[in-house]
């Protein structure tokens, strides 16, 4: 597994990584991530894609009859749970790199 | 296994429409051949069900536009190192390097504090005291 290699942690990677990482192991296919991400509709692909070879994300096709569903078997994607860490380490680095000027103000208690 | 959606994106159940479908497959023809193009195509065409006619079409125009975007991704999977592309990253020696006719020559300091060059292209120690042009008259025995 190629997991030395981490894609470039460009806006849409990370809000669809934050959109997985929401229920880590929920299983969602493209329409569904785009849409959880908040990213037009099948633009996701690529990402997934590039996820997907580094190890971070896996992929399935639906275990459905297509007759009885009454439409094709969709791939679901989910994160791998060997990649989970490094998910997480990389959208910590990315929130790092953005530094403090888009980091939320943190609330204090008053005394 | 998991929770999953359910896949009613606009409600009911909408077939894929004609154009639409034809359009997404037209967009996995950018992709490689073979079950990269096959699986892609079928995943495209899934995802059109369950969508309203004017999603479907709005949809499959944006798949085509990131076709090339996902082509790329797919090629560059295809150039990770693993089992099946240990071959295609072995790093390449640049034919001038190969003929032993020009090399590029750095000093590099060993663990004991001595002093070599290495060639930053092919990694060849340069051995002996010739300094001509990637010293290759050494290298072919003149």
């Amino acid at each position: 597994m190629a997991t030395a290699h981490r894609p470039r942690m460009t806006i849409p990677t990370q809000l669809v990584l934050r959109a997985l990482l929401t229920e880590p192991t929920r299983e969602l296919y493209g329409v569904e991530i785009g849409a959880a991400a908040g990213l037009p509709s099948g633009t996701v692909h690529p990402i997934l894609a590039r996820l997907e070879a580094v190890g971070w994300l896996e992929s399935r096709w639906e275990d459905i009859d297509p007759r009885a569903a009454g439409r094709p078997a969709r791939r679901y994607y989910r994160l791998a749970p060997t990649g989970l860490a490094a998910v997480r380490d990389a959208l910590a680095r990315a929130y790092r790199a953005r530094g403090a000027a888009t980091a939320p103000i943190p609330i204090r208690d008053h005394p | 296994m998991t929770d999953r959606g359910t896949g009613q994106i606009d409600g009911s159940l909408t077939a894929a429409a004609p154009w639409p479908s034809r359009v997404v497959v037209l967009a996995s023809r950018a992709l490689p051949g073979g079950r990269v193009r096959d699986r892609y195509r079928r995943e495209f065409l899934a995802e059109l069900y369950g969508m309203s006619r004017t999603r479907q079409t709005s949809h499959s125009l944006t798949v085509l536009s990131r076709v090339w975007s996902l082509r790329m991704a797919v090629i560059d999977t295809a150039r990770l190192p693993g089992e099946d592309t240990e071959m295609s990253t072995k790093p390449r020696i640049p034919l001038l390097c190969r003929l032993n006719l020009h090399h590029t020559w750095r000093t590099h300091s060993a663990e004991d504090g001595g002093r070599f060059r290495r060639c930053t292209r092919c990694g060849k120690d340069k051995t002996g005291s010739g300094n001509g042009p990637g010293d290759w008259a050494s290298g072919v025995g003149l």
